[in-house]
């Protein structure tokens, strides 16, 4: 087990019981001849080869491996003087040995290797090498590099979905922000290209069962109207067997990673068709049911074309989630277009249905008239039968007012609103809608405050007429029997303001807001009712909207009213006024 | 010292002369083709040094450096930029190293630093029939002026640095790197005159 001594003669005792008793790396020594002369017990304990049985034989005639291996230029070198470091990752080991058990299995020891020259008073007299036992090193570090790669998969995918979750809110907020349809749709195409797809493509179910397609959408407005034709003659239909029709079907979501290597997508295509597809450069696709309440409203398709992105699931994870939220601002948009359809729809039939009404009620008052002129002259009426004739003419008359204001609303909603402008004196027709009404109320008094010159307005004479009796007509209406009306006109910084003053109910303040609006009746606290439509008012407003002024409202309640009307005065007549 | 025409003709056509059996070792040893690209030999006054290698390579360094002795004496280094490093060692391997260089990769490193550097010394050393000694080469990673300063600090002579840019070519990528021996007075004398000889 001594150390050969007489192929060792530069090592001296000390160094060579060092090597042998305390080293735990292997140490040989060659002379310069590559005889083997030190083979120390760490060596001896691996390799199952005693020191005898080396000692003095060539290096590579031991290991005729290392020959092979090229090593005899390194041992060459060291004989030269330079020194080599062998690494484990580019040999893995250079004195085999037998496999250890290890954790994982059998294994064979990596090694980190010096060779080096030794020399003796700057004469090389023959190489030395130490050999480390790097396996452990190695394994452990491998352990680690790959619970870094874990710990880095991970945030990356915590990366990735705080961005999913990012544009996922965004995706929220955009498709919220619009009711129209159009708008809607555009929005999902925004989200969809380029952030997930080259290609954006949405399928709704219409009433009838068939698949219309909504939307194309793709960064190339001419591929888009290529994709456009191409749908006009191949939109898929609900039978087909594959594709969006099989994803409507089974309400399964479908994706086709690399429609090269899917026949799938072949399938339901012909030859033409293929082609076409193919000049598209599509690379991969998925198909997204659009359900809404359990109920399949269509599908989203995306598709990748010329950025060769292949769809993974964490993709179709995101199409899901985008097409959840889609189809809810979809159905929004679709409700909200449909309800715009039955307000139109209602407000064709007001329409039609007060010109309809108009035709019988002036046959009835033609008739009454008759009647009455009749009574008067040739055929005296018992006085019963008289006051029924007045009671038919009244209330046809009544009748004849609401079908005209209807009539009004469904002008002022279809923009048919006529307001032929003329010059007028509006004191004059103040002062004329006021003497009218005196006549036919006889319940309260209406006091007028003149104007002490013409007011000369640009207007349309009837339409302001029925502005002033309309608001006259609810003074009286909404305040009790007895009261006095206050009428003023005043003119001032290029405006004349007509005041209509009631000692009536009052108006509460919350309802104030809404008084304009059609359709709109105040709820009140009392028992007094009064009958009408609310659309007087609306009317009104609508009327003085078209002349450019506005009309205002003060009002306390158990005190009275004042609506007051603000028109614009020529120019002329602010100069002069 | 300005190297003439003739000197650094010389000195590109040894270094070169070098780098083919380099290139042959390397490849022999990675399986791989390797080509080392035709190199290209400037000197500097060692306090020149930082700023000159500071323009070509950024940030953090990994220097396999490896000191030598004899008749001519100095330091050899083979410098990388980090990520080339790790791309050198991917190359080599063909694993992935996962952006780093853990000490199986450094280890690989040195190994092939060691070859690049022997192969030039021997080279010189074989030109001057000298004997030089060599340590055993090591690994430094960090930035590029603590790596320089220690080598060039606390020297009494005047040095110089020859800078021999190069770069390797495998089947999968090209890596450069930067050859640097700096050297005395005395040692780059003795270098150019057998150089002028040879």
């Amino acid at each position: 087990m001594v150390p050969h001594q007489q192929h060792a003669p530069d090592l001296n005792q000390a160094t060579l019981r060092w090597l042998n008793e305390l080293a735990d790396q292997g140490v040989f020594t060659t002379d310069t001849e590559l005889r083997i002369a030190v083979w120390n017990r760490w060596l001896e304990l691996h390799t199952g080869l005693e020191t005898e049985a080396v000692v003095g034989r060539s290096l590579f005639d031991v290991y005729p491996d290392l020959l092979a291996r090229g090593m005899d230029k390194r041992y060459q070198q060291a004989l030269e003087g330079q020194v080599s470091v062998l690494s484990q990752r580019l040999h893995r080991y250079l004195i085999p040995m037998p496999p250890v058990i290890e954790a994982t299995g059998l294994a064979q020891m990596l090694q980190s290797v010096r060779i080096a020259p030794l020399t003796v008073e700057d004469r090389v007299v023959g190489t030395i090498t130490l050999i480390e036992d790097v396996t452990e090193r190695v394994l452990r570090e491998d352990e680690l590099k790959q619970q870094i790669e874990e710990l880095e998969t991970l945030q990356a995918s915590l990366r990735a979905s705080e961005s999913a979750q990012r544009f996922l809110s965004e995706a929220s907020k955009l498709l919220a922000s619009s009711l129209d349809h159009g708008v809607t749709l555009e929005n999902v195409g925004r989200l969809v290209v380029p952030e997930l797809a080259d290609w954006g493509i949405v399928d709704l179910l219409d009433r009838d069962g068939q698949l219309r397609r909504t939307l194309i959408a793709h960064e190339d407005p001419a591929k888009v109207a290529l994709a456009h034709q191409l749908s006009e003659r191949y939109l898929p239909r609900p039978q087909d067997p594959a594709g969006i029709a099989e994803v409507l079907r089974t309400g399964e979501p479908l994706l086709v990673p690399d429609i090269s290597e899917s026949a799938s997508g072949e399938r339901s295509c012909n030859a033409e068709l293929l082609a076409l597809l193919r000049s598209l450069q599509l690379k991969s696709f998925m198909c997204v049911p659009l359900v809404l309440r359990s109920r399949m409203v269509g599908v989203l398709s995306l598709v990748s074309a010329e950025s060769q992105r292949r769809f993974g699931p964490a993709d179709l994870y995101m199409a899901e989630e985008l097409a959840r939220r889609a189809v809810v601002a979809i159905e929004n948009a679709e409700l909200y277009r449909t309800a715009q359809d039955a307000i139109r729809e209602r407000e064709a039939f007001v329409s039609i249905a007060s010109h309809e009404l108009k035709n019988p009620l002036a046959a009835l008052l033609g008739h009454a008239a008759l009647m009455l002129r009749r009574a008067g002259q040739a055929e005296p009426l018992p006085p019963r039968a008289l006051r029924s004739v007045h009671a038919i003419m009244e209330q046809a008359d009544r009748l004849n007012t609401m079908i005209n204001s209807l009539l009004d609303v469904s002008r002022v909603q279809t923009g048919q609103l006529l307001i032929e402008k003329t010059p007028l004196d509006l004191a004059v027709l103040v002062e004329r809608v006021v003497t009218d009404l005196k006549v036919a109320v006889n319940s309260h008094t209406i006091a007028l405050r003149k104007a002490d010159q013409p007011i000369l307005v640009i207007g349309d004479e009837v339409r302001l007429a029925q502005v002033f009796t309309n608001l006259l007509g609810n003074a009286v209406k909404y305040s009790p029997a007895g009261g006095q009306i206050n009428v003023g006109i005043t003119t001032d910084e290029g405006q004349v303001h007509v005041s209509i003053a009631d000692p009536g109910l009052g108006i509460p303040a919350a309802a104030i807001p809404n008084l304009f609006q059609r359709f709109y009746r105040v709820t009140r606290t009392s028992d007094k009712h009064v009958s009408g439509l609310g659309i007087g008012l609306y009317v009104v407003k609508e009327i003085v909207a078209h002349h450019g002024g506005t009309i205002t409202v003060e009002s306390t309640e158990g005190v009275g009213s004042t609506f007051t009307v603000h028109l614009p005065l020529p120019k002329a007549e602010r100069i002069a006024g | 010292m300005i190297l003439t025409r003739e000197q650094q003709d010389g000195l590109s056509e040894l270094i070169n002369i070098a780098f083919s059996r380099t290139a042959a070792s390397l490849s022999e040893l990675t399986d791989q083709r390797v080509l080392l690209d035709v190199p290209e030999v400037v000197l500097h006054p060692s306090h020149e040094l930082v700023s000159v290698l500071s323009g070509m390579v950024r940030n953090d360094v990994a220097a396999v450096h490896q000191v030598f002795n004899g008749l001519m004496a100095g330091d050899a280094l083979l410098l990388l930029d980090y990520e080339s490093a790790v791309l050198l060692i991917e190359l080599l391997t063909n694993e992935s190293s996962g952006k780093r260089l853990d000490s199986s990769a450094r280890e690989v490193l040195v190994e092939v630093g060691n070859i690049l550097l022997n192969a030039c010394l021997s080279m010189f050393g074989d030109l001057l029939h000298v004997h030089l000694a060599f340590s055993v080469p090591r690994l430094q990673v960090e930035g590029l002026q603590v790596m320089l300063n220690d080598i060039i600090a606390g020297k009494e002579e005047l040095r110089y640095a020859l800078v021999v840019y190069t770069g390797f070519s495998l089947r999968s990528g090209t890596v450069n790197g930067y050859l640097v021996l700096v050297l005395g007075v005395a040692s780059l004398d003795r270098l150019l005159q057998a150089v002028a000889e040879a």
